[in-house]
C-alpha cells in the first residue's frame, strides 16, 4: 500500500519544475495521463507523484516524439510508481522506437517491442534467394484471434448482430457491469462527466477523503471501476447538495485556477493548510 | 525486370564516426513486377473476399452514405462469381448485413438489395464493426482478404485508443487480413483510421467529398485485383549495438539484431520506399559495419513466404576529421528529407489535435534545427527549412479539422508511398498552410 500523498505543490510549482505550461498540464489531466488536483481554485494542490509523472511523460515523448497521448497513457498504465519516478528522473532509460506499440523492456527501459507472438529465430544463417519459408507464425488463426479479443473484451467490443442468421453474440454482464448499472440508477442520470483518473491500476479518488482501491483488475475491469467511481461521485455530490463555491456562477476551471495562483504569487492570498474536503 | 520482387537499397553516407554517436539513413525500395494485369481475369487470379465496413451513423447523411452505397455496388459489379463479399453496417449497433456472400448471381442480387436498404442513424462503434468485418473474412480460408472501413466519425464506443486499435490490426494483418480505411469529411479521427490501416498493412484515404469515396473504394479493389503480394516484409540484420528506427512508420518486430518491418500489401508494378534511421555505436577506425537486407513476400493465396536476394551493405568507421566533406548520395538524402518532413508534420499535427500547441511548436522547432543541418547543401534546402518554419507558426493554434486531415493524410502518404485516388488531387500541405 502506498502512503498518504502530500498535496503540497501548486500548478505553478509543476510548471516551474517541468517547463510545461498550465494549459499542457491541464490538457494531460483531461486526457487521463495524470490525476487531477486536490481542491479547486487557490486550493488546487498536487503531489510529488504528479511531478514524477509529468517528468516521465516528458521523457517518453522526448524519446518517442511520434507517440500520441493515448499511447503514452497506455505506457503509464504498465508502469508502477517506482519506474515512473526512475524514468522521470532519467535513472531508467527510454528507448525510442518507430512504432507506437511501446511497452516496458525486460530488464528496464521502454522500447517498442512487438506485443504479439514472436517469430522464432529459426535460421542462424541468412536466407538465400528463392527459398520459401513458412508465413510468419501467428499462433492461432484470425478467427481464433477475433474470438479471443471478443472474449477478453468482456462486452467492450460491440457484438455484431447477424441479420441473415439472427445471431446475437452479446456477452453476459460482469459483476462490475451490474455495479455500474446500480450506480447509474443511484445517480439518476447516464450523463456524468468523467473525472481525471488517478493511479489507474490501483487507486481511484472519489472525493479528497474517499477513494476506491483495487488490485488485480485488468484494463476492462478498471474502466468499469472508473465508471463506477464517476457515478459514485455523482451520487455523493447530489447527496451533499450544491457546492457553495458554485454559487458564484460557472467559470472556466482554467481562469479560476490561473487567477488564484497569480494572486497567491503576489502575496494577496495564502494557501490553505490542507486540502479542502466536503 | 524479372518476375520477382526487386529490392534496392543504399545509405545516404558511407562513413561513420569511430567514436560513436553517428546516424546514417538507409533507403530501401521494393518494386513489384508489372506482370499481373492479365491475372485480373477471374479464372487466373486467386478469389477475393472483401469486407466493406460502412459507418451508418447520423452524420453519414447528406450524400455520404449514398456515395458509400454506390461504392459498394461498384465493388459488386467488379467482383466475379468466385469472389465473396461481406458488408457490415455500424453505428452504436453493428449489423452484419451480408456475410461472405458468393458473388454468383443470386448472392450479388441479395447483396445489392441489402446495400440499397441501408439508412443513416446512431453513433459510432468503429472497432467492433471492423472486427465484425474481419470475422466475416476469417471464416473463409482461401484467397485474398481485405477489410475496407468507411467512416466519417470518431469512434466513441468500444475500443477507441489508436494504440490498441493498431495492435489488433497488426495481429490480423499477421494472419493475412489487410485493412484499409476511408475517412470521410472533416470530423473523423485520423489517428484511429491511420492505426487501423497502417498496422493493418493497407492504406488510409481521405475523402473530402462524398463522390471521392467511390474512387477510393474502386482504387482499393483495383489494388486487390492487381495484387502482386498480400504481404511484404523487409528484414534487416545489423551488427550488435545498432539501433534502427523506421521513419516510414512501418510496424516493427525485433529479434536481437534482426529487425523486421511489415510494408503491407503491394500491387503489381508498384514501388514502396522505406527509410530507416540507424544510430551507430563506436568502433575501430578502418573497420566496417556489415548489414544484410532481404525482402520476403507472400503471393496472394500462398501459404509460404518467398525470399529474395540478400543485399549486402556496409559502413566504415573513420576518424572524426575524415567525416568532413564525405561523399553523399543526393537522391537518397532528398528521400530522407521528404520522409523526415512528413514525420515532423504528422507528430506536430497529432500534438495540435491534442490541444498541446506549445508542445507542437517546440517539437517542430527542435526538429527543424537538426533538419536544417541535414538538408544543407541539398537542392531546395532553404525551401524545405522554410516549410517547417511555417508549420511551426501554424501549429501555435488550432489548425482546423480539414487541414489536420490533409496534413495527416499527406504525411502518411508521403511516408508510405501510397497512392492518391482523389479526383483532381489537392494542393500540397505546404500550400494549404498559408490559406
Amino acid at each position: 500500500m502506498m502512503g498518504t500523498p502530500t498535496y503540497d505543490l501548486t500548478i505553478r510549482d509543476l510548471c516551474r519544475e517541468t517547463g510545461l505550461s498550465r494549459r499542457v498540464i491541464r490538457s494531460w489531466i483531461e486526457r487521463d495521463l495524470l490525476p487531477g488536483a486536490s481542491g479547486r481554485g487557490s486550493g488546487a494542490r498536487y503531489t510529488h507523484a504528479h511531478l514524477d509523472r509529468l517528468r516521465c511523460i516528458q521523457a517518453i515523448r522526448d524519446a518517442a516524439p511520434s507517440l500520441g497521448l493515448d499511447e503514452v497513457r497506455q505506457i503509464l498504465l504498465s508502469l508502477d510508481d517506482d519506474r515512473i519516478r526512475a524514468i522521470g528522473a532519467g535513472d531508467e532509460p527510454v528507448v525510442a522506437m518507430p512504432v507506437g506499440l511501446v511497452e516496458p523492456v525486460p530488464g528496464g527501459g521502454i522500447g517498442s517491442l512487438p506485443t504479439g507472438p514472436r517469430r522464432t529465430d529459426a535460421a542462424p544463417s541468412p536466407p538465400r534467394a528463392s527459398d520459401a519459408s513458412p508465413a510468419p507464425a501467428s499462433g492461432d488463426s484470425a478467427l481464433d484471434y477475433i474470438r479471443r479479443v471478443r472474449q477478453e473484451s468482456r462486452g467492450t467490443v460491440g457484438p455484431a448482430t447477424r441479420l441473415a442468421w439472427g445471431h446475437d453474440r452479446a456477452s453476459a454482464p460482469s459483476r462490475l457491469d451490474r455495479l455500474v448499472d446500480a450506480l447509474r440508477h443511484g445517480a439518476g442520470t447516464e450523463h456524468v462527466k468523467p473525472a481525471a483518473r488517478a493511479e489507474m491500476w490501483a487507486s481511484i479518488p472519489i472525493t479528497p477523503d474517499i477513494e476506491l482501491r483495487a488490485r488485480g483488475l485488468d484494463d476492462h475491469d478498471l474502466q468499469r471501476l472508473e465508471r463506477a467511481a464517476d457515478l459514485l461521485r455523482a451520487v455523493l455530490m447530489r447527496d451533499a447538495g450544491p457546492d457553495p463555491r458554485a454559487e458564484a456562477g460557472p467559470r472556466p476551471a482554467q481562469s479560476i485556477d490561473s487567477e488564484e495562483e497569480d494572486r497567491r504569487e503576489d502575496g494577496r492570498t495564502r494557501p490553505r493548510s490542507k486540502p479542502e474536503t466536503k | 525486370m524479372s518476375n520477382e520482387l526487386e529490392l534496392r537499397a543504399g545509405f545516404d553516407r558511407l562513413r561513420v564516426n569511430a567514436r560513436g554517436d553517428s546516424r546514417r539513413y538507409l533507403v530501401a525500395e521494393v518494386e513489384a513486377p508489372s506482370c499481373v494485369p492479365e491475372r485480373t481475369r477471374a479464372r487466373e487470379r486467386e478469389p477475393i473476399h472483401m469486407a466493406l465496413v460502412i459507418d451508418r451513423s447520423g452524420s453519414m447523411g447528406g450524400g455520404r452514405l449514398e456515395a458509400a452505397k454506390e461504392a459498394a455496388l461498384g465493388v459488386i459489379d467488379r467482383l466475379s462469381a468466385t469472389d465473396r463479399l461481406s458488408l457490415v453496417a455500424f453505428d452504436d449497433v453493428i449489423e452484419v448485413v451480408v456475410d461472405g456472400a458468393s458473388m454468383a448471381e443470386e448472392g450479388a442480387t441479395a447483396a445489392r438489395q441489402a446495400i440499397w436498404n441501408l439508412l443513416p442513424r446512431g453513433t459510432t462503434d468503429l472497432f467492433g464493426a471492423w472486427l465484425a468485418g474481419a470475422e466475416c473474412i476469417a471464416r473463409s480460408v482461401d484467397g485474398q482478404s481485405r477489410v475496407i472501413v468507411l467512416s466519417d466519425g470518431k469512434a466513441n464506443r468500444g475500443v477507441t485508443d489508436p494504440g490498441e486499435i493498431g495492435r489488433h490490426a497488426a495481429e490480423l494483418y499477421r494472419r493475412s487480413i489487410v485493412t484499409s480505411t476511408v475517412g470521410i469529411g472533416d470530423a473523423y479521427e485520423p489517428r484511429q483510421l491511420l492505426a487501423l490501416s497502417e498496422h493493418g498493412g493497407g492504406n488510409l484515404h481521405d475523402a473530402m467529398r462524398p463522390e471521392e469515396i467511390i474512387d477510393m473504394v474502386a482504387g482499393e479493389l483495383g489494388e486487390s485485383l492487381n495484387a502482386y503480394a498480400d504481404r511484404v516484409d523487409l528484414e534487416l540484420r545489423t551488427p550488435h549495438g545498432v539501433r534502427v528506427d523506421c521513419w516510414s512508420g512501418y510496424p516493427l518486430e525485433r529479434t536481437g539484431d534482426r529487425w523486421t518491418f511489415s510494408l503491407g500489401s503491394l500491387p503489381a508494378g508498384r514501388k514502396r520506399t522505406a527509410i530507416f534511421a540507424l544510430d551507430l555505436p563506436a568502433g575501430e577506425t578502418g573497420s566496417k559495419l556489415q548489414f544484410e537486407l532481404v525482402a520476403r513476400w507472400q503471393r496472394p493465396g500462398a501459404s509460404a513466404m518467398q525470399v529474395g536476394e540478400i543485399v549486402d551493405l556496409s559502413l566504415e568507421w573513420v576518424r572524426p576529421r575524415d567525416l568532413v566533406a564525405q561523399w553523399r548520395d543526393v537522391d537518397r538524402s532528398m528521400q530522407v528529407a521528404d520522409v523526415w518532413q512528413a514525420r515532423i508534420v504528422r507528430t506536430a499535427t497529432g500534438r495540435n489535435l491534442d490541444g498541446d500547441f506549445d508542445g507542437a511548436q517546440r517539437f517542430v522547432e527542435e526538429q527543424r534545427r537538426d533538419f536544417q543541418r541535414y538538408v544543407e547543401g541539398l537542392p531546395g534546402a532553404e525551401d524545405l527549412a522554410r516549410d517547417l518554419i511555417r508549420l511551426r507558426r501554424r501549429s501555435g493554434s488550432g489548425i482546423g479539422a480539414r487541414l489536420s486531415k490533409e496534413l495527416m493524410w499527406q504525411a502518411s502518404s508521403s511516408q508510405r508511398s501510397s497512392r492518391d485516388y482523389r479526383r483532381g488531387g489537392r494542393a500540397s500541405w505546404k500550400e494549404q498552410l498559408d490559406r
